[in-house]
């Protein structure tokens, strides 16, 4: 009997093991061999869908689709994206006339899946999963590719149908429709003007978070201070925001209508001191999604009367009187909501507090 | 009768409705609640009478009090200290009662036996395996049950427990979780299970499966007469009288407080790690207090709670007394199973400040938490029953003098009891809520991590200073 020890067995096991794998990797229709094909073809897939998507971006954002735009964008390599640009001109999905890339009506609407798969699963990381902004595009890029039509439809009826994602885009609908962006970039502006962020370009990815870390989100209200070719500083939550010209571009904003800050009596329901009512105004766009569907059940409607009632250990949530009932509120949500305060009533109880 | 009024169809409305739909930004659906709810309030302010009467200001005023900056956390932790404490006194008198109660009946049962001549293993099987295994649960478990469900039940009742929530949820958001997950934790103290159900009140799914992961760390009902026991003897005994039983609730409420620190601890680092993400909206309504009914709530406590999970523990007591005896007296080799077993896992207990006979314990104890000491005592005793001593003296004596137990072995187990993995039902329950093999195994397995990691650091840092053990 010659003494083999198990190790020496197991050794010898798996040493056959990866040599099967290794020679089946080259026998044509075996399994191993099928495996490796069909993550072949996923990969291939999924690159296809990524440039079908960021041609379609780019013709929205108004800038010429060329391989070598694509290639700058995308960061790949000019030679690769022609070849796989080749393949999905053979199947009728884009045509390159040599200055311009253009979409075939095949390829249109499979990019505008893409596009709505990838919109509506930020909306669902935002919105629902709560997500920080800074990740939500890389995660949806890897979900993108795997939402059928009858996902999509199921995700935006549970999403409430949004129009827009996270950052302001519009969300295409299932008929292939895709609506213009509203905003205009801050570096467009001139001090003084009151405006809404409408929309954050998350690409590329260093800007963008510089972006977030000076506190700019969608939704919010700001208020340009001064303006210069070097930066513009804009008034946001009480304190000064300096933005360098370089995330200039990536803000786009709107007129705020509302002119909410112009009113002194104006303010946010976090800012209301404890025991001095006000009336509810309006509910920024930066409360989504569930937080909003949520604070509306509550009847935090505009019109509404409001009073903060009670501190807490941490000061945060505080408690608020709506509506005959006594509702915990986080800081983060009440700062979202915008109150008038009741000048009649503050006087007649301003003793007693 | 051209087509001048041809009837709409249901696809043209539909379509119809969706373009338009498009048109609306996200201030329609405001629009919609604000109309529902002025249309309701012209209708409740036209039918509806109300009375602004002393109740809201007493309201107003008990809610100042308990959410105020200075007094809100001092009275919740006198709240937790005083429902421990009162829980510890009583138990202690009822768990003698029911012990001497319940051994006259397994005496009675093997006098019968024996008159009728069984064979010995018969006997055995029966009245020192399967018998007993019941009467420890009951004696050990139905006193702090009763006691402590009922008092609970008041607080829930009175409209306190959203107060709790409400103080508590700055530190839950701070490491990305909800403050409703106060209320799961608080459900927790009953039974685990129930908390891991009790979590669907949390509507964001990241949040929700963080407060199912951590519930764990929360000592349930099944846990509480362990705990109870080492605090009597090892910590209560070296106080005067007077004060012992404060002794005991002053460790308890360490325990407890160690436990919520490992929720945080644990929260924030899956919020870092594998639940990505930043906390959600919170908004929870603070209802007006109630009047509790007490009757109602002594019903209710006892039959839906004490008496579900007190028979649950027989259930599983049962059958784990006969498996217990079982072990104790089938031999292999002229030594019994549990020798084995005790001998095999010693190192390993030795190096978690154990022993095998804990390990072995808990092994067994698996399926249900309740049974982990009565198993205990019976793997020490070496007659392959469970020891029919009572009152915490006996076992003091028994764990102390016989088997050589310190001050380090209580803490150990006590910090093993708190924080290893959950029993099987709450297992099985995590399965059921997440459908999800990854979320049932990461819930047994990071807090079974813990427990080891902990209890090995503790062990041989006390040893390094010199404890015994």
């Amino acid at each position: 009997m010659t003494g083999y020890s198990i190790i020496e067995i197991l050794i010898a096991l798996l040493l056959l093991s990866v040599i099967a794998i290794v020679v089946l990797r080259f026998v044509p229709n075996s399994p191993i061999q099928r495996y490796f094909q069909m993550r072949r073809e996923k990969a291939e897939r999924a690159l296809w869908e990524d440039v079908l998507r960021q041609i379609v971006q780019m013709e929205q954002d108004g800038r010429i689709v060329s391989t070598e735009s694509l290639a700058g964008t995308m960061g790949r390599s000019v030679p690769e994206l022609r070849r796989v640009m080749g393949r999905m001109g053979e199947h009728d999905l884009i045509v390159d006339d040599s200055q311009k890339v253009r979409l075939t009506k095949d390829g249109k609407r499979w990019a505008l899946h893409v596009l709505r798969a990838h919109r509506l699963w930020e909306s669902y990381l935002a919105d629902e999963a709560r997500l920080p902004m800074s990740r939500l595009h890389h995660q949806a890029e890897a979900v993108e590719h795997q939402l059928s039509e009858s996902d999509l439809a199921a995700l935006d009826a549970h999403l409430g149908h949004p129009v827009e994602d996270p950052h302001g885009d519009p969300i295409p609908t299932a008929d292939g429709e895709l609506a213009h962006p509203r905003g205009t970039a801050l570096s467009q502006w001139e001090g003084g003007a009151y405006v809404r962020v409408v929309h954050l370009e998350d690409e590329p990815p260093g800007i963008f978070n510089r972006i977030l870390s000076k506190g700019i989100r969608p939704g919010l209200s700001l208020r340009l201070e001064e303006v210069s070719p070097q930066s513009i500083s804009v008034l946001l939550d009480g304190s000064i925001v300096t933005l360098e010209q370089d995330l200039l571009p990536n803000v786009e904003v709107a007129e705020d209508t509302e002119l909410l800050t112009a009113d002194p009596r104006v303010t946010r329901l976090s800012q209301l001191p404890t025991g001095q009512p006000a009336e509810i105004l309006a509910l920024s766009d930066a409360i989504r999604g569930f937080s909003r569907r949520r604070l509306l059940d509550f009847g935090v409607t505009p019109g509404t009367k409001v009073s903060p009632i009670l501190d807490n250990p941490f000061g945060d949530p505080r408690a608020f009187r709506i509506r005959g009932t006594t509702i915990g509120i986080r800081n983060e949500q009440a700062r979202e909501i915008w109150v008038r305060r009741d000048a009649a009533v503050r006087s007649s109880t301003g003793g007693s507090r | 009768m051209q087509t001048a009024h041809h009837p709409v169809t249901p696809e043209e409305v539909l379509a119809r409705a969706d373009a338009l739909r498009r048109t609306f930004r996200t201030s329609f659906r405001d629009q919609v609640v604000e109309g529902i709810y002025s249309q309701a309030q012209t209708l409740a302010d036209r039918s509806v009478s109300r009375d602004h009467g002393k109740k809201w200001d007493l309201d107003q005023r008990i809610d100042r009090i308990v959410t105020s900056p200075w007094w809100g956390l001092p009275i919740m932790m006198a709240l937790l200290t005083g429902v421990l404490w009162v829980t510890i006194v009583g138990a202690n008198f009822f768990s003698d009662l029911l012990f001497s109660a319940l051994f006259k009946v397994e005496d009675w049962g093997v006098s019968a036996f024996n008159a009728l001549s069984a064979p010995w293993w018969l006997t055995g099987f029966v009245w020192h395996g399967v018998y007993r295994g019941l009467a420890w649960v009951v004696s050990v478990m139905l006193p702090p049950m009763a006691i402590f469900f009922p008092i609970f039940t008041i607080l829930e009742d009175l409209g306190y427990l959203p107060r709790i929530a409400f103080n508590l949820d700055w530190m839950f958001r701070k490491v990305g979780a909800h403050g409703k997950q106060s209320l799961t934790m608080a459900m927790g103290f009953g039974c685990n299970a129930a908390g891991v159900v009790a979590t669907r009140i949390i509507d964001s799914p990241r949040e929700r499966l963080i407060a199912i992961l951590t519930n764990n760390f929360v000592p349930c009902n099944g846990r509480w007469p362990t705990l109870i026991m080492l605090a009597t003897i090892f910590v209560a005994a070296q106080f005067p009288p007077m004060v012992a039983s404060l002794a005991a609730a002053g460790t308890l409420l360490g325990v407890v407080l160690i436990g919520i620190l490992f929720t945080f601890i644990t929260s924030a680092v899956l919020t870092r790690t594998l639940l990505k993400g930043a906390a959600s909206a919170f908004s929870l309504e603070l209802p007006p207090y109630r009047r509790p009914s007490i009757l109602r709530t002594l019903y209710t406590s006892l039959i839906d709670r004490t008496l579900f999970v007190l028979m649950r523990a027989m259930a599983t007591a049962a059958p784990a007394g006969a498996v217990i005896w079982l072990l104790a007296n089938v031999k292999l080799g002229g030594q019994s199973l549990a020798a084995w077993g005790v001998e095999g896992l010693n190192p390993f207990g030795h190096a978690l400040g154990l022993d095998g006979a804990v390990l072995l314990a808990y092994i067994v104890a698996i399926p249900a938490n309740e049974i982990v000491v009565p198993t205990l005592m019976m793997i020490y005793a070496k007659t392959g029953m469970m020891m029919d001593e009572n009152g915490y003296e006996a076992i003091r004596h028994l764990l102390v003098d016989q088997n050589g137990w310190t001050l380090l072995t209580a803490v150990s187990l006590m910090l093993f009891s708190l924080l290893h993995n959950p029993c099987g039902t709450t297992i099985l329950t995590i399965w059921k809520e997440t459908k999800s093999m990854r979320w049932t195994l990461l819930g047994t397995f990071i807090p079974l991590g813990i427990a080891f990691a902990v209890c090995f650091a503790v062990a041989n840092i006390a040893r390094l200073f010199g404890a015994a053990g």
